[in-house]
């Protein structure tokens, strides 16, 4: 029915279109956090857009697309400054990238309030999913919580009974623990959250020894889990207590922590060798092109692209209805690289989730899936979401 | 040629704004006023930040505490529901002044680069103690939602309202500062600065005049602080850091100290300069670098100089 | 027990980065009464340069060697360019000419390394634990504990047993009078500029595996030294070791206690966010006490 709804409002729209100077670029904003501890991921955001754009030939709806790249260097308040900027001065059709979770929480509210679009590249904060969800947010990632719950139940059914977890002491950090505490059954022995300036991790990295739990769970993003895996295997302890994680090892990260990290375990929505074909487009073209192999940030702005130019398609290149734009988001069909693509109420994905694990494959290291850990999940936030 | 008299200065800057703000919505730049509000709003930090360093010889390097002081003032009260401006502004303006009354009697004990190390540890201390109030976002910072509320006609969330209100509010509290700074309270302390032995000589308990300054200083920067909370629209411990109390002492300097007009300009010049670079080259520091060791060894007296040989020039002439 | 002593071999790895970086900044204030906020830049460089060559020759210790060498001639270019004629003038235009050095120095390693951060590599055979007896401990964290403490000593020798040391005490007691004793106090300053850049470079250099190497990497551990200076006491190399010690341990025992201690009445991010804002304000308010209390510091030199 949506279907044939869509089709009415486009045919309706198709004459005003035209005359409307159809030439007009759509803008999109990527807002990224190309300077600071999250440069690496968000530079791989960049890249997954910049090709996405690429496959379309730079059209979306009959209009040439342009993508407006700009650094909020990881800062919140530079963030706000930045998306006030892309929405009054360059007047922007949508607003993408926003990695981590406390820029999310951020440029939210000044973003949604005023009627713009947000398709959130990365962080997924629980707010957002929950209670202050708008029909002007579109995630093309996850939820925060969902890859540490993940984790939780795989570890519990290892058999896994006391565990250390940390994360930095932001949005994310919190949402992420919270997930892994919903779905793991033992005991947490330590839950140390550590400053987001911080990157040497000795004082931590002590506390966790003493406890001596089983198994330690983490998620330490860009620049910081380079820096907490590298640290944890000089300390010895990657011998003596598996670390398990969530958004630590990276095709980047593992690259700058070297044969440490082989055997590491992670859970994630998306690997490089996720099977489907525009999978294996994305990946070999991205390999080619930048000649690394992509990570799930360059894979999450590949679909941020793909959602904006999936709904700008429908539309005709024609955004002047707000109202049609969220139907026409929300209802976003392409071939996403994570296979099936369906948006949930709050509008986060319905999605799969995979655990990985990092190998050897000749000189280089790669993730490489283990087993799906759970299929086409919500997330736990949707029902406090009062859109339908 | 004699300089302008306070209330013509003042009804210039006014007059500015206002042309500025027309010629900005005229060819279509609406956007032009989110960065004008926030040069205003540091302007008048460094208007406040005059009163120490350029008056009575106080050099904090810890000044933008009072900005972080007054931000988290007007996001506190939001975040708790109190959402009426009439009652945040004066509320950040009292606690800043608050803030200067407890320390100002601890760090006026000392004086020179002890006085400058201290204040910047007062304010390194703020910093760090709002990245520990996870109810307020901690380092994460906090959205200032709702905008101040006034009356109904003036609504704050429109950037051009914002603007006007702003531009008011620097324009009374410039005019009330030049005042103060010529009252007979301004002339001790200017004395303080030449002389302050020679000032208790004449029988003036300074350390009661200097923590006054302190106080009222650091009043104006929170009111400050609770007008850049309501541009931006969101408050973070990154209001007090160290470095933007740095900003704060180039933007002084830039503009010549012991003037107050002059930081305002240095504020204008500064930003403008920051906002046209970084349209021309991501690289933009590298310049304002240079700007500032050349400034700093060549132009102590700050870009009034070069505006004093422009003069003798046109003299001449 | 072991915790605790871990702790402490921990506070004293970063007390003693601290040190060699408050050595330098102590005796360029003492001497020169100079105040140099990019000192923390120097630190950054010294990181930078090392990994640049770390990749090009491949050796770590060749690598820190070079950075120090480089940045010591960097310290003495940027000395006879901008410090030279600062020397005496009032504070701030020195606090704002360094200000202006820091957004210089951000904004070159910006252009020639780009904004990601950098990751400097530990040598093979420092990669993995060392036995202690009664515990494991990181051998590369026990390496920058020797590396550190042999500098120190190093220092101690040079300023307590040779002519240049001499000159240097005499310096910071009274550098008028070193002038008008006929000593060439132009190259003196130099020197002494040059030193302090090279001490920062080497903190920075063996920072740099513990840290991502990114831009802005100096401006943490600067306030941290200022820190450490004034407590310690302006132009004292015995106050700052002290210092740094003080601090560093405060700072890390405080971060590893405080947080067991507040887990038991807080939430665990709440617990979390109170021990990192405490323990962090705590090192100023030792300094904001030591300056009420005692303004010249632990070591203060005799004024005159």
């Amino acid at each position: 029915m949506s279907l044939v709804r869509l089709a009415v409002i486009a045919l309706g729209t198709f004459a005003a279109v035209i005359p409307a100077g159809a030439q007009e670029a759509v803008k999109i904003g990527a807002l990224l956090s190309l300077s600071g501890p999250f440069a690496s991921p968000s530079k791989d955001m960049h890249d997954g857009m910049q090709l996405a754009l690429e496959h379309r030939g730079s059209k979306m709806g009959g209009r040439p697309a342009t993508l407006l790249v700009r650094d909020d260097q990881g800062k919140p308040e530079l963030a706000v400054e930045t998306a006030n900027k892309l929405i009054r001065g360059d007047q922007v059709d949508f607003i993408t990238g926003a990695g981590l979770s406390n820029i999310v929480m951020a440029v939210y509210r000044p973003i949604t309030s005023s009627d713009n679009f947000l398709i959130g590249s990365n962080g997924g904060p629980a707010p957002i999913a929950g209670k202050d969800c708008s029909p002007y947010f579109y995630s093309a990632s996850w939820q925060n919580d969902q890859t540490a719950e993940v984790m939780g139940e795989y570890l519990t059914k290892a058999g896994i009974t006391d565990v250390s977890i940390l994360a930095p002491n932001y949005q994310a950090g919190k949402d992420l623990l919270a997930g892994f505490k919903r779905t793991f059954k033992g005991k947490i022995l330590d839950e140390i959250y550590t400053p987001l300036s911080q990157t040497d991790f000795s004082a931590e990295i002590s506390r966790v020894k003493a406890s001596a739990p089983k198994a330690v769970f983490v998620f330490y993003p860009g620049a910081w889990g380079i820096q907490w895996v590298k640290q944890y295997s000089q300390a010895g302890l990657d011998k003596s207590i598996p670390l398990y994680s969530a958004f630590t090892l990276d095709e980047v990260s593992i690259r700058a922590i070297g044969d440490a990290s082989v055997g590491m375990y992670a859970a994630a929505h998306w690997a490089a060798d996720t099977k489907n074909a525009a999978n294996t487009k994305f990946v070999t073209d991205f390999k080619a092109k930048f000649n690394r192999i992509p990570s799930a940030y360059a894979a999450q702005g590949y679909d941020s692209i793909q959602v904006i130019a999936a709904a700008v398609d429908v539309l005709k290149g024609d955004l002047k209805d707000k109202k049609q734009t969220q139907a026409a988001l929300k209802q976003a069909k392409f071939d996403s690289v994570r296979g099936a693509f369906k948006y949930n109420t709050n509008n986060f994905i319905i999605q799969d989730f995979y655990i990985t694990k990092v190998e050897k494959a000749g000189d280089e290291l790669v993730l490489s899936t283990v087993s799906k850990a759970v299929e086409q999940v919500k997330d736990v936030y949707a029902a406090e979401c009062p859109m339908k | 040629m004699k300089a302008l008299p306070d209330w013509a200065f003042t009804a210039a800057v006014a007059f500015c704004g206002f042309a500025f703000f027309a010629i900005a919505h005229a060819t279509g730049n609406a956007i032009w006023t989110d960065v004008a509000s926030r040069i205003l709003v540091y302007g008048l930090a460094a208007v406040s930040l005059d009163i120490l360093v350029g008056y009575a010889g106080m050099v904090s390097f810890g000044h933008a505490m009072f900005l972080l002081c007054g931000g988290y003032a007007v996001g506190i009260l939001a975040r708790e529901g109190l959402v009426s401006g009439f009652i945040q502004w004066p509320v950040a303006m009292i606690v800043s002044g608050l803030l200067a009354a407890l320390i100002g009697p601890l760090v006026l004990r000392t004086g020179g680069v002890y006085f400058i190390l201290l204040t910047l540890a007062f304010s390194q201390m703020l910093f760090f103690l709002f990245t520990g109030f996870s109810r307020y976002g901690g380092d994460e910072g906090l959205q200032v939602y709702p905008r101040s509320e006034f009356i109904r006609a003036v609504d704050l969330s429109n950037p051009d309202t914002l603007f006007i209100v702003v531009l008011l509010v620097v324009c009374v509290a410039l005019y009330a500062m030049q005042r103060l700074a010529k009252s007979p309270f301004g002339l001790v302390l200017k004395g303080c600065r030449q002389n302050e032995k020679r000032m208790q000589a004449l029988g003036y308990q300074t350390f009661r005049y200097k923590l006054l300054a302190f106080v009222i200083a650091a009043a104006v920067c929170g009111l400050a602080g609770a007008m850049l909370a309501n541009v931006t629209g969101f408050v973070s411990p990154e209001y007090g850091s160290w470095q933007r109390s740095g900003e704060l002492l180039v933007m002084v300097i830039l503009g010549g100290m012991g003037t107050l007009r002059g930081p305002l300009i240095g504020a204008i010049f500064l930003l403008m300069l920051e906002h046209v670079l970084s349209e021309q080259t991501e690289h933009w520091p590298l310049l304002l670098g240079v700007l500032l060791v050349l400034v700093a060894i060549y132009l102590p007296n700050g870009l009034r100089t070069v505006s004093v040989l422009f003069r003798r020039q046109s003299n001449v002439s | 027990m072991s915790l605790f002593l871990e702790q402490c071999l921990n506070g004293i790895q970063i007390s003693l980065l601290l040190f060699l970086m408050a050595s330098g900044l102590t005796l360029i204030f003492g001497i020169m009464e100079q105040i140099n906020l990019a000192h923390g830049s120097l630190f950054m460089l010294g990181a930078y340069f090392s990994v640049l060559f770390q990749q090009l020759f491949g050796s770590f210790a060749l690598a820190l060697v070079l950075a120090l060498g480089v940045t010591f001639i960097i310290g003495i270019i940027l000395e006879v360019l901008v410090f030279r004629r600062l020397y005496g003038r009032e504070h701030l235009l020195q606090v704002v000419a360094t200000f202006g050095l820091i957004l210089i120095f951000n904004e070159l390693v910006r252009i020639f390394w780009g904004v990601a951060p950098q990751y400097s590599a530990i040598p093979k055979a420092l990669s993995g634990a060392i036995s202690l007896g009664w515990l494991d401990y990181p051998s590369y964290r026990v390496a920058v504990i020797g590396v550190s403490l042999l500098t120190a000593i190093g220092l101690f020798v040079l300023i307590q047993k040779t002519r240049l040391g001499m000159l240097i005490r005499a310096g910071a007691d009274d550098r008028n009078m070193v002038g008008h004793l006929g000593v060439n106090i132009t190259v003196l300053y130099t020197v002494v500029f040059g030193i302090g850049a090279a001490l920062a470079a080497l903190a920075g250099a063996m920072a740099g595996p513990l840290q991502s190497v990114r831009p802005g990497m100096g401006e943490q551990i600067l306030i941290l030294t200022f820190v450490v200076v004034v407590v310690g006491g302006l132009g004292s190399i015995q106050g700052a070791l002290v210092g740094s010690l003080l601090i560093g341990m405060a700072d890390t025992l405080g971060r590893a206690y405080l947080g067991s201690a507040l887990s038991f009445i807080l939430p665990p991010a709440a617990a979390s966010g109170l021990t990192n804002a405490l323990s962090s304000t705590f090192v100023f308010v030792i300094m904001a006490a030591m300056l009420l209390l005692r303004p010249r510091g632990i070591f203060a030199r005799s004024q005159r």
